[in-house]
């Protein structure tokens, strides 16, 4: 049950290629990727306008979407080709996903959508589970870890989604936007707060934002045209 | 893995609708509970009643109406047989006892019967909670929920054929039929039967039969009950005969049947009525069941589209690591919770509205019906449950199948 502390590999991405049909059934690409190579720890930013294939880039390092040409690795796992139910393991144990709308289940406390990723794996958590992930809604910033995530401010529902990316330490952590739906000064506090973590625990980072305080930030930066995607020197 | 946290949060999320399917897959559910509990108290208790009655001889006409008018007190007019019949069957070797019954008045809506003080204790089974058996002419044993207290004088009225009766009150037609001058006054009660007998007032026979001017059945018209004289005896309605052993009874019914006279075992006619009942009964049970299916369907399409509702949802949970085995167990076990939930508020709901039945049928018919829950309701709600648990199967499937990066963008 508990977080596994999967070391930080090597993650790369080679001749990535995502087709969609589209209205008039024709089959069009929304993501094109020649390749990159992160080192682990790396911090990266993919920036772009909206629907330039920045979230189909994170779904297909997560795992979530499968490549129609080329591959997604993770070291030596070649995520892209795993079968279902061990992508899905493979996310479990290593990715945390932070989202630009956060998508807390709003009928349950912070502490229960923080604890919710254990869930997929165990059945009883044990006090030190618990314990940790108080500590962590404590390091995020918040107070009270038995209120109702349904009840709580865009801020602090951002901050506990944090607190969830971060119960199982993962190794590579995602964000799509985690600062779109914040005003600037929340925007910036969370924002340190993905950074530092991620410094710290010496996890992978790849952030996909618009936000150019956030890019500025980041040691490299992707960016994404049409789908196609580019490494651009800041 | 441990659904529970989201399948409470997935019930919460949807409490409205969650509330309104358990209540009325409980409504279809009870109703088909409530057939099968309430159909076998009346059974069990319409027996009961006619335990006291081995067998009932009468005038040749309808069977059915000797055992509705004699076991349950219906308000019809029996044809009368020859009296003589009683001084020879209490004489008959194969007869245990025998009394007479007859009808005709009422006092205050309670029928009043005409009997002997013998047949009152029903042959020694019952004792008297309050006072004593009738012993003289102008006295009365009420019945357990008679509301005539004991000490208390009462005029009967001519009875009308078929008429309703409203318990303890004297409407105008009881009143414009007095037997004026006639009084009785109640000396005993009885314990509670669970029969119509609860709201009848017993009298000696004798005293029916010299308030319509014919005479008391004995010479010496001062003392009541057996031995009675032939020849000063007038027509009865009923005869209830305790024969000694069972093979006698059929032996009495037949030889009394060979007398051109009905002869019946109340058991036989109730068996036959059952049936009719029974049937009455399985088409109620298969329209109710058709019913739960499509209540069942009904809720099935709401939870189906509840699961494309939320996709969002459980995409987020297999983003965050879920397996797709997972999101279908949150899915099936949440539907499964309210499909058996309500099958289960169902059974309770049909119980209560089985007792509720139970109390219109008491006080329209003194049939006190015991509602229990049995085997066959259990076994119904369970079967509810078990076809809930499969038919939850299927939005868990639809859940299952879904593609993540898709519902995610949703």
């Amino acid at each position: 049950m508990a977080s596994s502390h999967s070391q930080p590999l090597v993650l790369s991405l080679r001749d990535v290629a995502v087709d969609r049909a589209d209205t008039n059934g024709r089959p069009i690409r929304i993501l094109d990727v020649a390749g990159f190579t992160l080192a682990p720890g790396d911090c990266i930013a993919l920036s772009g306008p909206s629907g330039a294939g920045k979230s189909t880039c994170l779904e297909v390092v997560a795992g979530i979407t499968v490549p129609d040409h080329g591959v997604a690795m993770w070291g030596e796992i070649v995520v892209s080709k795993l079968a279902e139910s061990r992508r899905d393991a493979w996310r479990r144990d290593t990715v945390g996903f932070i989202f630009q709308d956060f998508h807390l289940v709003g009928e349950l406390s912070a502490l229960q959508n923080v604890l919710l990723p254990l869930r997929f794996s165990g059945w009883r958590l044990g006090g030190e589970a618990r314990r940790r992930a108080c500590r962590l809604i404590e390091h995020v910033g918040l107070t009270d870890p038995g209120r109702r995530a349904g009840l709580m401010s865009r801020g602090e529902q951002q901050r506990v989604a944090i607190a969830r990316a971060l119960i199982r330490s993962p190794a590579l952590i995602l964000a799509d936007e985690p600062t779109a739906s914040l005003d600037a000064e929340t925007g910036a506090a969370v924002a340190d707060l993905i950074l530092t973590e991620a410094r710290t625990s010496g996890a992978t980072l790849i952030v996909a934002s618009h936000d150019t305080a956030l890019l500025a930030r980041l040691d490299r930066r992707i960016g994404f045209a049409a789908g196609v995607a580019r490494e651009v020197r800041p | 893995m441990n659904p529970l946290p989201m399948v409470i949060a997935d019930l919460r999320a949807m409490r409205g609708a969650a509330l309104l399917s358990i209540l009325l897959i409980a409504l279809a559910v009870a109703i088909g509970v409530a057939i099968g509990a309430q159909e076998r108290a009346l059974r069990s208790a319409s027996a009961r009643a006619a335990d006291d009655f081995p067998l009932l001889i009468g005038a040749p006409a309808s069977a059915t109406q000797l055992v509705l008018t004699s076991v349950y007190l219906q308000p019809e007019a029996l044809t009368l047989m020859d009296g003589a019949l009683l001084p020879k069957l209490a004489s008959d070797p194969r007869v245990e006892a025998v009394a007479p019954i007859a009808f005709g008045d009422v006092v205050l809506g309670y029928p009043v019967v005409g009997t002997t003080a013998e047949f009152v204790t029903r042959w020694g089974r019952r004792q008297l909670v309050e006072g004593r058996n009738f012993a003289a002419e102008g006295e009365a044993v009420v019945g357990a929920e008679v509301k005539l207290a004991i000490g208390q004088s009462i005029t009967p009225s001519h009875g009308v054929a078929g008429q309703h009766r409203h318990f303890g009150l004297e409407d105008e037609e009881e009143h414009a039929h007095r037997h004026e001058g006639v009084r009785y006054t109640v000396v005993g009660r009885l314990p509670h039967l669970g029969s119509p007998w609860d709201r009848a007032i017993l009298i000696p026979v004798e005293s029916v039969w010299e308030t319509h001017g014919l005479g008391n059945g004995h010479r010496d018209e001062s003392h009541i009950g057996a031995p009675f004289e032939a020849e000063h005896l007038p027509g009865v309605p009923a005869l209830v005969v305790k024969p000694k052993q069972v093979f006698q009874a059929y032996q009495l019914r037949s030889d009394t049947r060979k007398a051109g006279l009905l002869a019946v075992f109340p058991a036989e006619i109730l068996v036959s009525l059952y049936q009719t009942v029974g049937d009455i009964r399985d088409v109620l049970v298969v329209a109710s069941g058709l019913n739960n299916v499509l209540v069942f369907l009904a809720i099935l399409m709401l939870l189906v589209t509840l699961v494309s509702l939320r996709r969002r949802r459980y995409a987020i949970l297999r983003a965050l690591g879920a397996s797709r085995t997972y999101v279908a167990l949150v899915v099936w076990l949440g539907a499964a919770v309210l499909l058996s939930l309500g099958a289960f508020a169902g059974l309770a709901a049909g119980f209560i509205g089985a007792h509720a039945v139970a109390m219109l049928v008491a006080a329209e018919t003194g049939l006190t019906l015991t509602i229990s829950i049995g085997a066959g309701e259990v076994a119904l709600v369970g079967l509810m449950a078990l076809f809930g648990s499969l038919l939850a199967l299927i939005p868990a499937a639809i859940a299952w199948r879904r593609p993540v990066a898709e519902s995610l963008r949703s």
